[in-house]
């Protein structure tokens, strides 16, 4: 059920860039144990990692961007070296983005976060 | 692309120019300084960012590498918001300036962009205009802060309320005239209190004169309610007004320490400070991590008053020692050594004993002669060497209360006035300014007693059983009486006067 909610989420995030005109280079990126990104895609020159969050009502933990903590932060920085690495993408513009999808009743509210946080 | 802004920080009083390197790179985003900066200046990624945004600028979503150089000195305060603010907008190519090397960028950052006050910019204007007459600079400092800044003769100061404005300025969309800044005139300085307010006490007033004519130390010993504090409030009143070159000393060290008031950016009464009796010796003397001035330097050229002296720690008594000898108070830490003004006249007031009424006509004492011994030994026989008036302030009785006003402090300050002119006449050259300064070889130079006189003090030093610091201290005393009369012969009346200033010590200290 709740994964099944992610990929549905992760699929509309995805859908949601496209139609922005980002071109998606990669869905759930892996690296080793580190984890996984949900997409990787591009806006112009701009490499965009995505962090895709999605909760359903009520909202008893907070609001989906608030689960993006600093610890899953960090992951994301770790693996969008790696990526880049792997991809020997080095020296291009990027950024870190977070969607946050929450589903209430009926409607589904989607969130762009631009730039939402930085590697430290 | 990277950006070089020119900057500044202060350490002790001194300013020292630091370069803000901003440098952007195409990776992960993030914001990073480095330099050795201090929390207030970490949390300036905050403020600037937040800043940038809110004034409709990009903030780019790219690597931020700000080197504050030199690299090895620890860099403190909010000022650093703006250079590095503008680092980060001429990196990106958002503000064009074609010579961005001739400004030198001051200021705190409001999360709007508006542009705060901060401490030091007279310090920050006097080293750059020190350091080349050939290279002029400009300075981009807070509006608030532009009178203080244009106290500098010589430099341009411009002053600016945002960060937009600041851009708009530096891109030439608006023209701004440096700020040009008339100071008031120092003759007659506005003081809410006068001497006529103190009824009776003639001699005490007489010894303020003295002592103020001369910059000489002063302590007063009397029962409570005596007017020890209100004589001691009235000094300043009657001091001569400050010179422009000490009331631009002393509104630096007030810039320093973030005390000077916004609507008045040049000091120009003397300062007078009354530490309460719980001070610290870092509080007194100065120090910290990044080490302030203490209450002896932000009372340069003013007073100092020590209320109660006898309940101050006694390290922090004996600091006063150096300061009251030499002017300038040093101090050491592991980081650097020091030196900051403290040129002040020292004023201290205590009771004569735990209960206060030792010797009072009317009540009695109820201390042991122990208790009142030890209470005096709280100031230590050098430190009450270093103070050339002791006078006794006895309680005030019923009909002095009711006599008529006495002189007004403009009629002293006219003759303490007169009496420091001849004084500076005399040193001219000399590195003294007062009498209370002297070296030995200027009393052997300047103090000539008549014969009578020189008789007196013979006996008065045998007899009282007086040091020979004391012995100099009343010629010294000496010379500033006869400048109030205009003589130029020490003659016998003004060296019993003096005397009498140094008597009490001997009677109560024993």
């Amino acid at each position: 059920m709740n994964t099944e909610t992610g990929r549905d989420a992760e699929n509309r995030a995805a859908r949601f860039l496209q139609n922005k005109g980002y071109a998606i280079l990669s869905r759930n990126y892996r690296c080793g144990k580190l984890g996984e990104i949900d997409i990787v895609a591009k806006q112009k020159d701009t490499l965009v990692f995505v962090e895709v969050k999605s909760k359903k009502e009520p909202f008893s933990f907070g609001t989906p961007q608030e689960a993006v903590t600093f610890k899953k932060q960090q992951t994301l920085v770790r693996l969008a070296h790696s990526f880049m690495q792997s991809r020997k993408l080095i020296g291009i513009p990027c950024r870190f983005d977070v969607v946050a999808i929450s589903y209430l009743n009926q409607n589904i509210n989607l969130e762009h976060f631009q730039n939402a946080f930085e590697a430290r | 692309m990277i950006a070089r802004i020119k900057s500044s920080s202060i350490y002790g009083i001194e300013a020292f120019p630091v370069d803000v390197e901003v440098d952007i790179a195409q990776s992960l985003p993030a914001f990073h300084i480095v330099g050795l900066p201090d929390k207030a200046v970490q949390e300036a990624k905050e403020r600037v960012r937040s800043a940038i945004l809110n004034s409709n600028f990009v903030f780019p979503a790219s690597r931020i590498t700000v080197n504050l150089a030199p690299a090895d000195v620890k860099k403190e305060g909010p000022s650093f918001d703006l250079p590095i603010a503008m680092g980060i907008l001429t990196a990106t190519g958002q503000v064009k300036c074609e010579d961005m090397s001739q400004y030198v960028f001051l200021g705190e950052l409001a999360l709007d962009g508006e542009i705060r006050r901060v401490e030091g910019i007279l310090a920050v204007g006097m080293f750059f205009r020190s350091l080349n007459a050939s290279s002029a600079f400009s300075f981009v400092v807070p509006e608030a802060n532009a009178k203080e800044g244009a106290l500098v003769s010589g430099i341009s100061v411009y002053g600016v309320r945002s960060l937009s404005e600041a851009c708009s300025f530096l891109q030439g969309d608006v023209v701004k005239q440096p700020y040009v800044f008339h100071p008031p005139s120092f003759v007659e300085p506005d003081y809410e209190i006068d001497f006529t307010d103190v009824k009776g006490q003639e001699h005490a007033k007489r010894a303020l004169e003295v002592a103020a004519a001369g910059g000489h130390n002063i302590l007063q010993v009397g029962p409570p309610g005596s007017g020890k504090t209100m004589l001691a409030r009235r000094l300043p009143t009657i001091l001569p007004p400050m010179t422009w070159d000490e009331g631009l000393e002393v509104t630096k060290l007030y810039s320093v320490c973030g005390m000077l008031p916004e609507n008045q950016p040049l000091v120009t009464s003397r300062p007078f400070r009354s530490p309460h009796h719980t001070s610290s010796s870092a509080g007194l003397a100065g120090g910290g991590t990044y080490p302030r001035p203490g209450e002896v330097s932000l009372s340069h050229h003013g007073v100092l008053f020590l209320d109660e002296i006898t309940e101050f720690h006694r390290d922090c008594l004996e600091i006063l020692r150096q300061p009251l000898e030499d002017g300038v108070v040093t101090i050491s830490r592991a980081s650097a050594t020091l030196t900051f003004p403290a040129s002040f006249m020292l004023v201290a007031a205590t009771n004569p004993c735990p209960c206060g009424f030792f010797g009072d006509a009317v009540r009695t004492c109820t201390c042991t002669p122990f208790q009142i011994q030890k209470y005096m030994k709280k100031i230590s026989g050098p430190l009450l060497d270093r103070i050339d008036l002791h006078v006794e302030i006895p309680r005030v009785d019923f009909k002095d209360l009711t006599k008529a006003p006495g002189e007004s402090s403009k009629g002293i300050r006219e003759r303490v006035t007169k009496a420091r002119r001849i004084q500076q006449n005399r040193f001219s050259g000399q590195n003294v300014s007062c009498n209370a300064e002297m070296k030995p070889k200027h009393i052997k130079k300047f103090c000539v007693l008549s014969p009578d006189a020189q008789e007196l003090l013979k006996n008065a030093v045998v007899s009282l059983g007086l040091s020979a610091r004391a012995h100099d201290r009343i010629i010294k005393m000496g010379r500033t009486i006869a400048d109030l009369e205009e003589k130029e012969i020490l003659e016998v009346h003004h060296v019993a006067e003096a005397v009498g200033y140094r008597t009490l010590d001997r009677k109560l200290w024993n």
